[in-house]
């Protein structure tokens, strides 16, 4: 599991998660991600290349959106695989954490 | 005399015996490299093709080459094509960091103690006389900690290409285990005395089914019952949510108490 960062718009971070979000994999980039919804308002989290996350992904996820919420900031996924987007739903997840499929419309959501 | 003594010290020895009903227990002595394989070839190679419970005790192993992991190996698909089973006892600590390095350990578990590794091989014996001709059976024993979950990631790799399953597939199997794996880890207690070190996970694979059981020997704790709470539609982010996402990927997923074992069993489509 790795991550990457980039400044996508001013003000705006999207984080690049790849591989498997399970159990080792959430472990490998709690700490880094932590920091990151710490410290950002506008937040990103590129899904498009995860191909696997269960429960344990799902709460780095949740804990994260509610850190940058906590200061009245803005986390949003963007473009899942159908099997992730798929677990996202079904855990209600999207509920806390909105999904979009493109990167326009995910900044405008962390913008507004 | 001219004759030039064999040097036994450096060779390969190999005997069986019963050790409980059904089940053999072979005691391999010395190197087991390419000259000790093909010692033992021919005896070794009845013995896998005649029984269905097989210990091998590699206490007094004192060195494993990958002709002596290929020859275990090949040992183990041989009995698992009959749905028997096959378990290690007591490598040597060189001998088992060669085995678990190796990965060998995934297709072929590892205990120090006989009455383990007997109960292993026996695992599933009643249901194993039910299995179609058709089905696979394989079986994994795992640490009771996060290190034998981050375990079972590696086992659904190895499944899905010995199984050729959609991904689809795949990703509800590895889901599944991790849910169920995780839940033991985090909920179960362990009952002082019993052996509640290990997580048993067992798949048995049907053309159009995965079944897969999850054993513990923890005190009694059902999963399924500990959910209700957390049914509404915001994760909390703690509690059910992974048995929620358990149920929505398997069917028929039950939990039963035998014993002194914890069993979750579920199916999967493939």
């Amino acid at each position: 599991m790795r991550m990457e960062t980039e400044e996508v718009a001013p003000g705006v971070v999207k984080a690049n998660l790849v591989g498997r979000l399970d159990i080792g994999g959430s472990a490998q980039i709690d700490l880094a991600f932590s920091a990151l919804t710490g410290a950002h308002r506008a937040l990103i989290v590129d899904l498009s290349q995860v191909d696997f996350i269960a429960s344990m992904g799902l709460r780095t996820l949740i804990v994260g959106a509610r850190t940058v919420m906590r200061k009245g900031g803005r986390m949003v996924l963007l473009a899942p695989p159908i099997e992730v987007e798929a677990v996202l739903i079904s855990s209600g997840t999207d509920n806390v954490v909105p999904i979009w499929r493109s990167l326009d419309d995910a900044i405008r959501a962390v913008s507004a | 005399m001219g004759i030039p003594r064999l040097n036994t010290g450096r060779r390969l020895l190999i005997d069986t015996e019963e050790v409980a009903p059904g089940v053999t227990k072979v005691n391999l002595r010395g190197r087991l490299d390419a000259n000790g394989v093909q010692t033992i070839g021919t005896m070794f190679d009845r013995v896998a093709r005649t029984q269905r419970r097989l210990v091998v005790d590699l206490s007094r192993v004192t060195f494993i080459a990958s002709t002596g992991l290929r020859a275990l190996i090949e040992a183990s698909r041989t009995i698992a094509s009959r749905d028997g089973r096959m378990a290690f006892l007591r490598p040597d600590p060189s001998v088992e960091s060669v085995l678990i390095s190796s990965g060998t350990d995934a297709l072929i578990p590892i205990f120090q103690d006989i009455a383990d590794a007997v109960c292993a091989v026996c695992i599933g014996e009643a249901d194993d006389d039910d299995l179609p001709a058709d089905s696979l059976p394989f079986s994994l024993q795992v640490d009771r900690s996060m290190r034998g979950v981050a375990r079972v990631g590696a086992w659904v790799d190895e499944l899905a290409i010995l199984l050729n399953l959609a991904q689809r597939t795949e990703y509800a199997l590895r889901l599944c285990l991790e849910e169920a794996v995780t839940n033991v880890v985090t909920h179960a207690r362990p009952v002082p005395g019993a052996n509640a070190d290990m997580i048993g996970l067992r798949l048995v694979a049907e053309q159009r089914w995965l079944h897969l059981t999850v054993q513990d020997q923890c005190a009694e704790y059902n999963p399924l019952t500990s959910d209700e709470q957390d049914a509404g539609r915001e994760p909390s982010g703690e509690g059910g949510l992974g048995i929620g996402l358990l149920r929505h990927h398997a069917r028929d997923v039950s939990w039963s108490r035998v014993g002194s074992t914890n069993r979750l069993a579920m199916t999967i489509p493939r």
